[in-house]
């Protein structure tokens, strides 16, 4: 069998002439959306290659079309898309070719599947630019390795699917780009579609059964369990209806975007329209806080969603009054109305790794919890402690504990290694002292850290960090007496430690927790994930 | 420094008795202002309020077993 590669020039009618390489010119959402996508990141020129053996499809293609009737074909063709005209790279020596093609601007590929309903397999493509001022976080992001022929180039992105209604569902989908994501960037187990169907409907049960194949009609959120753990992963989950009232819950977007920072992909399923996407970012503002309120959601405006029904790198407008500032062609849609997180996310699913035993929800209460009773019972007496030495000192202290007593600081609570947090910690902005005193504690391998700021706090420069007060540190990897939660907090002028393995109980001791004083400390950068 | 250097055989130098030193991360000396906060009257304790919330939010999480059997999401 021959490998061709053909060359596409995408010029005034690039977008008709991928529409009909992809969709065979059908009118179908997700296809139009991911050539509107492409299209948007400058893609000019574009590679096809055929045959493509892909894992996924000859996953799908074992599981169900090897067995019917009809002659479907094995193999797919594989779309990479660039800025500029690679021709000449591609027709030249081959020594080098991958940096020469990556240096014309490789923006991703898109597999094409021989099925008339659902032809895009699996997909990378570069997040969206910053647009109209907003800044993308691009949260559910790995590297993935692309050889074309000899040559071996990279792309960013978040994972893309569209569902095969024979072998999966939207729901199947939606783990499938979660899990791929975390599979590329943390080298855990790699699972197909297929695989996802048959750890979801096993053992099987009345609801599956209801379709032939067994699961291909969807699943629940118990199948979903089922499915997240099968693969290895801690499934955490959440439901963001109030009681039996069915109404929405208005914390849902700050549960969402915890771990979204801790850049992970969130599962998201919607109960009014029965559907199932995966959140792979969010898009913030780069000015202050845009609504009331503590949690860092107060900044973002919407979740940045892979559809398998509409396509990649969707909006999902946190909040009504959200829309009108985000791009209209983005926006998801239902039935002429724009589907927001406030007003459609029922649930939520996080393949959490599997040493992570703390959920960012309690981390993050304990955290509001300590830094309340600071300031209500030391709130006086640390100031006076550093007006010994410094009154500037003391001031600031002050100024802190008020802005807790009054609710105007925001929490942003995120996942990370604690080496990754101690080489965050060293390459940041803190003073040598406070750094010294922090990065000489033991930590466990995964910490919850809570970021302080201001609600008044901007990005320090475009899409980069914000300048934050102090941060606190969780353990993750407990879920015992939230008394030995907390591990270390840096507030102005002090680091408290908890020393969680010194009890005494003699003394009526679970823990120690000792106070350090700085004279010079101020605002410095929260940690950014570029 | 107070070691013996002796040959170790060979080309190789062995100390007999090793300095040993624990390092000041970044060269910084120990904060001597350090105050146990049980001095001060404080014990990081989680609030009853505190405790309330993690229940609720557990509880509440839980409801999604309830939710399985009446979605099926496609």
């Amino acid at each position: 069998m021959r490998l061709t590669l053909s060359a596409l020039s995408l010029g005034g009618n690039g977008a008709q002439l991928l529409r009909k390489l992809i969709g065979d010119n059908r009118s179908n959402p997700a296809v139009d959306a991911l050539i509107a996508h492409a299209l948007e990141l400058g893609a000019r020129f574009a590679i096809v290659e055929d045959p493509y053996i892909d894992l996924d499809y000859s996953a799908d293609y074992q599981m169900f079309y090897a067995g019917a009737f009809k002659a479907y074909p094995r193999h797919t063709r594989r779309l990479h898309l660039f800025r500029d005209d690679v021709t000449q790279v591609l027709e030249g020596d081959f020594t080098n070719q991958g940096a020469a093609l990556e240096a014309h601007g490789y923006l991703g590929f898109a597999v094409i599947r021989p099925i008339a309903l659902g032809p895009i397999g699996r997909t990378v493509l570069q997040f969206p630019a910053p647009d109209d001022g907003l800044v993308v976080r691009r949260a559910s992001r790995a590297d993935f390795r692309v050889h074309l022929a000899g040559a071996e180039m990279t792309v960013q992105g978040a994972p893309y699917i569209q569902q095969e209604s024979k072998v999966g569902a939207c729901t199947q989908a939606a783990i499938w780009m979660a899990s791929l994501a975390v599979h590329t960037r943390h080298r855990s187990p790699r699972f197909t579609v297929a695989d996802i169907t048959a750890l979801a409907v096993t053992p099987s049960d009345q609801t599956l059964s209801r379709a032939l194949p067994a699961g291909s009609d969807g699943l629940n959120p118990a199948h979903m369990i089922r499915a997240l753990r099968g693969m290895g992963h801690q499934p955490l989950f959440d439901y963001f209806r109030n009681g039996d009232s069915g109404r929405p819950a208005d914390f849902t977007a700050s549960r969402v975007l915890r771990y979204l920072d801790s850049g992970l992909p969130v599962i998201l399923l919607m109960d009014d329209i029965n559907h199932a996407v995966t959140a792979v970012g969010y898009v913030e503002t780069p000015g202050a806080a845009l609504t009331k309120g503590q949690t860092y959601d107060v900044f973002a405006r919407a979740l940045l969603v892979n559809d398998d029904q509409r396509g990649p790198y969707r909006l999902l407008p946190l909040r009504q009054a959200d829309i009108e500032h985000l791009p209209p062609h983005r926006l998801m849609m239902d039935e002429g109305r724009v589907l927001t997180v406030e007003g459609s996310v029922s649930h939520m699913f996080v393949p959490l790794p599997r040493r992570v035993y703390l959920s960012a929800e309690r981390a993050d209460i304990v955290v509001g919890d300590f830094l309340r009773r600071q300031a209500a019972e030391l709130g006086e007496k640390i100031p006076d402690i550093l007006a010994e030495s410094s009154l500037e000192a003391a001031a600031s202290a002050r100024r802190f504990y008020a802005a807790v007593r009054n609710d105007n600081l925001v929490q942003r609570t995120y996942l990370t290694s604690a080496a990754r947090y101690r080489h965050h910690l060293a390459q940041g902005g803190l003073g040598m002292d406070i750094k010294s005193q922090l990065l000489s504690r033991t930590l466990p391998h995964y910490v919850w850290v809570t970021e302080v700021m201001e609600s008044s706090s901007t990005l320090a420069e475009p899409g980069g960090p914000r300048t934050i007060l102090g941060h606190l540190v969780v353990n993750a990897t407990s879920n015992s007496d939230p008394d030995s939660d907390l591990l270390m907090a840096h507030t102005p002028h002090v680091v408290i430690h908890r020393d969680i393995d010194v009890a005494d109980h003699e003394q009526g001791r679970d823990f120690t927790e000792k106070a350090a004083f700085f004279d010079h400390d101020g605002p410095y950068p929260g940690r950014v994930r570029r | 420094m107070g070691s013996l250097s002796v040959s170790g055989g060979g080309d190789r130098i062995v100390d007999e008795e090793p300095q040993v030193r624990e390092l000041r991360l970044g060269g910084v000396p120990e904060n001597e202002r350090v105050v146990d906060l049980r001095d001060l009257g404080f014990v990081g304790y989680v609030s009853d309020d505190a405790r309330d919330e993690i229940n609720r939010s557990e509880v509440r999480a839980g409801l999604v077993l309830t939710t399985a059997t009446n979605f099926a999401f496609r």
